[in-house]
Protein backbone atom coordinates (compact mmCIF):
# COMPACT_ATOMS: atom_id res chain seq x y z
CA UNK A 1 0.00 0.00 0.00
CA UNK A 2 1.11 3.63 -1.27
CA UNK A 3 1.90 5.63 2.14
CA UNK A 4 0.31 8.75 3.22
CA UNK A 5 1.76 11.88 2.02
CA UNK A 6 1.56 13.15 5.63
CA UNK A 7 3.35 10.32 7.06
CA UNK A 8 5.81 10.34 3.69
CA UNK A 9 6.57 13.70 4.88
CA UNK A 10 6.61 13.21 8.92
CA UNK A 11 9.48 10.49 7.88
CA UNK A 12 11.13 12.78 5.48
CA UNK A 13 11.41 15.99 8.51
CA UNK A 14 12.45 12.87 10.79
CA UNK A 15 15.39 11.68 8.89
CA UNK A 16 16.63 15.54 8.44
CA UNK A 17 16.22 16.34 11.73
CA UNK A 18 18.08 13.16 12.61
CA UNK A 19 21.30 14.07 9.99
CA UNK A 20 24.01 16.75 10.88
CA UNK A 21 23.14 18.67 7.67
CA UNK A 22 20.49 20.12 9.85
CA UNK A 23 22.43 21.71 12.23
CA UNK A 24 24.96 22.70 9.30
CA UNK A 25 22.01 24.47 7.81
CA UNK A 26 20.18 26.13 10.52
CA UNK A 27 20.79 29.45 12.52
CA UNK A 28 23.23 27.99 15.37
CA UNK A 29 26.36 26.68 14.63
CA UNK A 30 29.12 25.17 16.28
CA UNK A 31 29.97 22.34 13.97
CA UNK A 32 30.42 19.92 16.81
CA UNK A 33 30.09 16.27 16.34
CA UNK A 34 26.78 16.34 18.21
CA UNK A 35 25.39 18.63 15.34
CA UNK B 1 5.49 20.18 7.61
CA UNK B 2 4.77 18.64 10.88
CA UNK B 3 5.88 20.06 14.01
CA UNK B 4 4.33 17.77 16.25
CA UNK B 5 7.63 16.14 17.70
CA UNK B 6 8.50 19.39 19.49
CA UNK B 7 12.31 21.20 18.76
CA UNK B 8 15.24 19.97 17.70
CA UNK B 9 16.83 21.56 20.10
CA UNK B 10 16.41 24.58 22.99
CA UNK B 11 18.46 27.37 23.45
CA UNK B 12 18.92 27.97 27.50
CA UNK B 13 20.14 30.92 29.14
CA UNK B 14 20.95 30.09 32.84
CA UNK B 15 22.26 33.40 33.81
CA UNK B 16 22.12 37.24 31.94
CA UNK B 17 25.07 38.12 34.07
CA UNK B 18 28.12 38.65 32.45
CA UNK B 19 31.66 39.66 33.39
CA UNK B 20 32.26 41.15 30.08
CA UNK B 21 30.30 44.02 28.40
CA UNK B 22 30.15 43.20 24.95
CA UNK B 23 28.96 46.23 22.92
CA UNK B 24 26.71 44.09 21.16
CA UNK B 25 25.00 42.00 23.87
CA UNK B 26 21.62 40.74 23.20
CA UNK B 27 20.92 41.05 26.36
CA UNK B 28 20.60 44.17 27.34
CA UNK B 29 21.47 44.48 31.18
CA UNK B 30 24.22 42.93 32.80
CA UNK B 31 24.29 41.42 36.20
CA UNK B 32 20.37 41.91 36.38
CA UNK B 33 19.08 41.83 39.34
CA UNK B 34 15.84 40.13 38.43
CA UNK B 35 16.12 36.44 39.78
CA UNK B 36 17.03 34.19 37.44
CA UNK B 37 15.88 30.90 37.93
CA UNK B 38 16.85 28.18 40.74
CA UNK B 39 18.90 25.31 38.79
CA UNK B 40 16.11 22.82 39.40
CA UNK B 41 13.81 24.60 37.72
CA UNK B 42 15.72 23.93 34.24
CA UNK B 43 16.49 20.57 35.15
CA UNK B 44 12.80 20.19 35.66
CA UNK B 45 12.08 21.60 32.20
CA UNK B 46 14.57 19.74 30.48
CA UNK B 47 12.88 16.66 31.73
CA UNK B 48 9.28 17.69 30.75
CA UNK B 49 11.03 18.43 27.17
CA UNK B 50 12.55 15.08 26.64
CA UNK B 51 9.03 13.31 27.41
CA UNK B 52 6.64 15.71 25.57
CA UNK B 53 9.50 16.26 22.46
CA UNK B 54 10.51 13.17 20.85
CA UNK B 55 12.62 15.09 18.48
CA UNK B 56 14.41 16.82 21.16
CA UNK B 57 18.02 15.67 21.12
CA UNK B 58 20.57 18.46 22.17
CA UNK B 59 20.35 21.72 24.52
CA UNK B 60 22.78 24.74 24.27
CA UNK B 61 23.59 26.96 27.48
CA UNK B 62 24.60 30.24 27.33
CA UNK B 63 24.09 33.48 28.59
CA UNK B 64 25.35 36.25 30.11
CA UNK B 65 28.65 34.09 31.01
CA UNK B 66 26.70 30.66 32.14
CA UNK B 67 30.33 30.32 33.96
CA UNK B 68 28.83 33.09 36.30
CA UNK B 69 26.92 30.23 37.52
CA UNK B 70 29.60 27.71 37.73
CA UNK B 71 28.71 25.14 40.15
CA UNK B 72 24.84 25.14 38.68
CA UNK B 73 26.46 25.07 35.22
CA UNK B 74 27.95 22.00 35.94
CA UNK B 75 25.30 20.20 37.34
CA UNK B 76 22.93 21.14 34.45
CA UNK B 77 25.33 19.36 31.74
CA UNK B 78 25.87 16.73 33.79
CA UNK B 79 21.95 16.11 34.15
CA UNK B 80 21.10 17.14 29.98
CA UNK B 81 23.63 14.04 29.84
CA UNK B 82 21.79 11.64 32.27
CA UNK B 83 18.99 12.45 29.84
CA UNK B 84 20.91 11.25 26.99
CA UNK B 85 20.52 14.89 25.48
CA UNK B 86 24.04 16.88 23.71
CA UNK B 87 24.75 19.50 25.19
CA UNK B 88 27.11 22.62 24.28
CA UNK B 89 27.66 26.08 25.82
CA UNK B 90 28.71 29.16 24.51
CA UNK B 91 31.30 31.29 26.40
CA UNK B 92 33.33 33.93 26.56
CA UNK B 93 36.35 31.48 27.57
CA UNK B 94 37.64 33.74 30.03
CA UNK B 95 36.38 32.16 33.33
CA UNK B 96 37.43 28.35 32.81
CA UNK B 97 40.37 27.09 34.95
CA UNK B 98 41.60 23.54 34.88
CA UNK B 99 39.70 22.41 37.46
CA UNK B 100 36.60 23.04 35.84
CA UNK B 101 37.58 20.61 32.76
CA UNK B 102 36.37 17.32 33.94
CA UNK B 103 32.67 19.21 34.75
CA UNK B 104 32.72 20.16 31.17
CA UNK B 105 33.52 16.68 29.60
CA UNK B 106 30.49 15.80 28.82
CA UNK B 107 29.93 18.61 26.25
CA UNK B 108 29.63 18.51 22.71
CA UNK B 109 31.35 21.83 21.69
CA UNK B 110 32.10 24.59 23.64
CA UNK B 111 31.66 27.54 21.48
CA UNK B 112 34.22 30.38 22.17
CA UNK B 113 33.26 34.47 21.49
CA UNK B 114 36.31 35.48 19.81
CA UNK B 115 35.80 39.30 17.68
CA UNK B 116 39.21 39.95 16.52
CA UNK B 117 42.63 38.31 15.36
CA UNK B 118 44.05 40.67 18.20
CA UNK B 119 43.34 42.24 21.65
CA UNK B 120 43.00 45.81 20.65
CA UNK B 121 39.91 44.84 18.55
CA UNK B 122 38.27 42.23 20.69
CA UNK B 123 39.13 43.87 24.11
CA UNK B 124 37.69 47.22 22.53
CA UNK B 125 34.27 45.21 21.33
CA UNK B 126 33.87 42.61 24.68
CA UNK B 127 34.31 46.04 26.89
CA UNK B 128 37.30 44.47 29.04
CA UNK B 129 41.10 44.46 28.79
CA UNK B 130 42.46 41.19 29.02
CA UNK B 131 39.41 39.14 27.75
CA UNK B 132 41.51 38.11 24.16
CA UNK B 133 44.33 36.99 26.14
CA UNK B 134 42.22 34.85 28.88
CA UNK B 135 40.02 33.58 25.93
CA UNK B 136 43.29 32.44 23.96
CA UNK B 137 44.61 30.70 26.86
CA UNK B 138 41.82 28.85 27.71
CA UNK B 139 41.14 27.98 23.96
CA UNK B 140 44.78 26.48 24.12
CA UNK B 141 43.77 24.80 27.37
CA UNK B 142 40.58 23.11 25.99
CA UNK B 143 42.06 21.97 22.53
CA UNK B 144 45.07 20.15 24.41
CA UNK B 145 42.61 18.63 26.49
CA UNK B 146 40.11 17.17 23.78
CA UNK B 147 37.46 19.54 23.60
CA UNK B 148 35.29 20.28 20.52
CA UNK B 149 36.47 24.00 20.32
CA UNK B 150 34.10 26.43 18.00
CA UNK B 151 35.23 29.75 18.09
CA UNK B 152 32.65 32.35 16.69
CA UNK B 153 32.90 35.85 15.66
CA UNK B 154 30.64 38.38 15.28
CA UNK B 155 31.66 40.76 12.33
CA UNK B 156 31.07 44.52 12.58
CA UNK B 157 31.88 47.18 9.83
CA UNK B 158 35.05 48.01 12.18
CA UNK B 159 36.70 43.90 12.39
CA UNK B 160 35.56 42.20 9.43
CA UNK B 161 38.86 43.00 7.97
CA UNK B 162 40.32 40.23 10.83
CA UNK B 163 37.89 37.39 9.67
CA UNK B 164 40.85 35.98 7.85
CA UNK B 165 43.57 36.32 10.23
CA UNK B 166 41.52 34.68 12.98
CA UNK B 167 40.56 32.18 10.57
CA UNK B 168 44.18 31.79 10.31
CA UNK B 169 44.74 32.02 14.42
CA UNK B 170 41.96 29.10 14.50
CA UNK B 171 43.64 26.80 12.11
CA UNK B 172 47.41 27.35 14.18
CA UNK B 173 45.53 26.65 17.67
CA UNK B 174 44.03 23.41 16.25
CA UNK B 175 40.14 24.94 17.15
CA UNK B 176 38.01 22.54 15.38
CA UNK B 177 35.33 24.83 13.77
CA UNK B 178 35.20 28.83 13.18
CA UNK B 179 32.02 30.04 12.66
CA UNK B 180 31.12 33.17 11.94
CA UNK B 181 27.84 35.64 12.04
CA UNK B 182 26.76 39.54 11.37
CA UNK B 183 26.31 41.69 14.20
CA UNK B 184 22.24 41.50 14.71
CA UNK B 185 20.25 44.78 15.81
CA UNK B 186 18.47 42.70 18.64
CA UNK B 187 19.47 43.93 22.40
CA UNK B 188 22.33 46.49 22.59
CA UNK B 189 23.00 45.69 18.95
CA UNK B 190 20.27 47.47 18.41
CA UNK B 191 21.95 50.77 19.48
CA UNK B 192 24.88 50.54 16.94
CA UNK B 193 23.22 50.26 13.81
CA UNK B 194 26.51 52.58 12.67
CA UNK B 195 28.80 49.77 13.12
CA UNK B 196 26.43 46.86 10.84
CA UNK B 197 28.62 45.84 8.50
CA UNK B 198 27.62 46.61 4.60
CA UNK B 199 25.72 44.06 2.69
CA UNK B 200 27.82 43.87 -0.15
CA UNK B 201 30.79 43.53 2.15
CA UNK B 202 29.45 40.98 4.08
CA UNK B 203 28.58 38.75 0.76
CA UNK B 204 32.31 38.97 -0.40
CA UNK B 205 32.99 37.80 3.19
CA UNK B 206 30.74 35.15 3.06
CA UNK B 207 31.57 34.03 -0.47
CA UNK B 208 35.31 34.09 0.60
CA UNK B 209 34.66 31.68 3.78
CA UNK B 210 32.09 29.54 1.69
CA UNK B 211 35.43 28.79 -0.67
CA UNK B 212 37.90 27.89 1.96
CA UNK B 213 34.83 25.85 4.02
CA UNK B 214 35.45 23.24 1.24
CA UNK B 215 39.66 23.89 0.65
CA UNK B 216 40.31 24.11 4.75
CA UNK B 217 37.75 21.07 5.04
CA UNK B 218 40.83 18.72 6.75
CA UNK B 219 42.17 20.98 8.91
CA UNK B 220 39.31 23.44 10.14
CA UNK B 221 35.06 23.16 10.03
CA UNK B 222 33.63 26.44 8.68
CA UNK B 223 30.59 26.65 9.87
CA UNK B 224 27.55 29.56 10.13
CA UNK B 225 24.46 30.43 12.09
CA UNK B 226 23.78 32.26 8.51
CA UNK B 227 20.66 31.45 7.07
CA UNK B 228 21.65 32.88 3.41
CA UNK B 229 24.71 30.70 3.52
CA UNK B 230 22.50 28.12 1.41
CA UNK B 231 22.05 30.67 -1.51
CA UNK B 232 26.18 30.94 -1.98
CA UNK B 233 26.76 27.28 -0.54
CA UNK B 234 25.73 25.15 -3.62
CA UNK B 235 27.20 21.90 -2.52
CA UNK B 236 25.45 21.82 0.72
CA UNK B 237 22.07 23.07 -1.03
CA UNK B 238 22.79 20.32 -3.48
CA UNK B 239 22.63 18.02 -1.03
CA UNK B 240 20.09 18.95 1.26
CA UNK B 241 17.47 18.96 -1.70
CA UNK B 242 18.87 15.66 -3.07
CA UNK B 243 18.11 14.05 0.28
CA UNK B 244 15.41 15.43 1.59
CA UNK B 245 13.72 16.99 -1.09
CA UNK B 246 12.60 21.33 -1.37
CA UNK B 247 9.88 20.51 1.34
CA UNK B 248 12.68 21.00 4.14
CA UNK B 249 12.46 23.99 6.10
CA UNK B 250 15.74 24.89 7.53
CA UNK B 251 17.94 28.43 7.40
CA UNK B 252 16.24 30.79 9.93
CA UNK B 253 14.64 27.76 12.29
CA UNK B 254 12.52 29.43 15.39
CA UNK B 255 9.60 27.46 15.58
CA UNK B 256 11.39 25.14 13.10
CA UNK B 257 13.37 23.10 15.49
CA UNK B 258 14.37 25.69 18.04
CA UNK B 259 13.10 27.94 20.92
CA UNK B 260 15.18 29.70 23.53
CA UNK B 261 14.60 30.31 27.21
CA UNK B 262 15.93 32.90 29.35
CA UNK B 263 17.48 32.87 32.58
CA UNK B 264 13.94 34.00 33.96
CA UNK B 265 12.35 30.92 32.27
CA UNK B 266 10.23 33.32 29.50
CA UNK B 267 10.00 31.28 26.23
CA UNK B 268 11.11 33.38 23.07
CA UNK B 269 11.11 31.94 19.22
CA UNK B 270 15.31 32.72 19.67
CA UNK B 271 17.63 34.02 21.26
CA UNK B 272 17.67 37.61 19.51
CA UNK B 273 13.59 37.77 18.97
CA UNK B 274 12.95 38.90 23.00
CA UNK B 275 10.31 40.79 21.80
CA UNK B 276 8.27 38.09 21.51
CA UNK B 277 7.74 36.19 24.83
CA UNK B 278 5.80 33.29 24.34
CA UNK B 279 4.81 32.15 27.55
CA UNK B 280 7.27 31.42 31.01
CA UNK B 281 8.22 27.43 31.69
CA UNK B 282 6.56 27.53 34.95
CA UNK B 283 3.63 28.93 34.07
CA UNK B 284 2.37 27.74 30.61
CA UNK B 285 2.12 24.14 29.21
CA UNK B 286 5.28 24.14 27.11
CA UNK B 287 3.74 21.63 24.48
CA UNK B 288 0.68 24.05 23.54
CA UNK B 289 3.36 27.29 23.87
CA UNK B 290 5.44 25.06 20.69
CA UNK B 291 2.24 24.08 18.86
CA UNK B 292 -0.27 26.91 19.39
CA UNK B 293 2.11 30.12 19.60
CA UNK B 294 0.68 32.67 17.01
CA UNK B 295 3.98 33.87 16.39
CA UNK B 296 5.88 30.51 16.28
CA UNK B 297 3.21 29.30 13.32
CA UNK B 298 3.63 32.19 11.68
CA UNK B 299 7.01 32.05 11.59
CA UNK B 300 6.57 28.26 10.28
CA UNK B 301 4.80 29.61 7.40
CA UNK B 302 7.21 30.91 4.86
CA UNK B 303 4.54 32.36 2.84
CA UNK B 304 4.01 35.35 5.19
CA UNK B 305 7.76 36.36 4.32
CA UNK B 306 7.94 39.58 2.23
CA UNK B 307 10.05 41.44 -0.12
CA UNK B 308 13.05 39.38 -1.70
CA UNK B 309 12.61 37.18 1.22
CA UNK B 310 8.84 36.63 -0.10
CA UNK B 311 9.72 35.76 -3.39
CA UNK B 312 12.76 33.91 -3.21
CA UNK B 313 12.73 30.59 -4.73
CA UNK B 314 15.12 29.22 -1.52
CA UNK B 315 12.86 30.72 0.73
CA UNK B 316 12.16 27.24 2.55
CA UNK B 317 15.86 26.84 3.08
CA UNK B 318 16.82 29.88 3.75
CA UNK B 319 13.80 32.35 5.12
CA UNK B 320 16.51 34.88 5.51
CA UNK B 321 17.19 36.01 9.50
CA UNK B 322 13.87 37.11 11.37
CA UNK B 323 15.85 39.24 13.91
CA UNK B 324 17.26 41.33 10.95
CA UNK B 325 14.03 42.32 9.12
CA UNK B 326 11.94 43.07 12.94
CA UNK B 327 15.13 44.80 14.49
CA UNK B 328 15.50 47.34 11.23
CA UNK B 329 11.70 47.13 9.98
CA UNK B 330 9.90 46.39 13.12
CA UNK B 331 8.28 43.72 10.78
CA UNK B 332 9.44 39.80 11.29
CA UNK B 333 8.20 38.98 7.91
CA UNK B 334 9.99 42.04 6.03
CA UNK B 335 13.10 41.03 3.80
CA UNK B 336 16.62 40.80 4.85
CA UNK B 337 18.89 43.05 3.80
CA UNK B 338 21.67 40.80 3.89
CA UNK B 339 20.38 38.30 1.34
CA UNK B 340 23.51 37.62 -0.82
CA UNK B 341 21.31 37.08 -4.14
CA UNK B 342 21.36 40.85 -5.15
CA UNK B 343 25.19 41.12 -5.54
CA UNK B 344 25.46 37.39 -7.02
CA UNK B 345 25.38 38.55 -10.82
CA UNK B 346 27.08 42.00 -10.44
CA UNK B 347 30.85 42.45 -10.90
CA UNK B 348 32.25 43.03 -7.68
CA UNK B 349 35.91 42.45 -6.99
CA UNK B 350 36.22 39.44 -5.63
CA UNK B 351 38.67 39.52 -2.25
CA UNK B 352 41.24 37.03 -1.95
CA UNK B 353 42.80 37.77 1.22
CA UNK B 354 41.29 40.64 3.68
CA UNK B 355 44.35 41.43 6.01
CA UNK B 356 44.06 43.13 9.29
CA UNK B 357 46.70 44.98 11.00
CA UNK B 358 46.97 42.40 13.90
CA UNK B 359 50.05 40.73 11.82
CA UNK B 360 52.14 41.06 15.35
CA UNK B 361 49.41 38.16 17.03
Amino acid sequence: MEEKESTKERRVLENYMNSSIAFENACISCGSPGD
Amino acid sequence: MDYTGGPLFIHVDITERCNLRCIHCRNEISNSIKKELPIEKFKNFIDKCSIIFPNFKQVFIGGGEPLIRKDELFELIAYCTKKDLKCSLNTNATLINKEDLNKLTPLSAIQVSLDGACATTHDKIRGIPGSFDKAIENIKLLVKNNFYVCVRMTLFDFNYDEVFDLLDICKKLGVNSFSWFRVLPAGKGEKIKDYSLDPKIYYLIMKELIRLKYELKDEIKIVSSEPSKIVLDASLRNEIISKYGTNIVSGCIPGHIEFFVNAFGDIYPCTMLQQFKLGNILKDNIKEVWSNSKVLNDLRNRQNLKGCCGICDLKGLCGGCRATAFGLKRDIFEEDPYCPKKFMNRKIKIINKIRSPCQSY
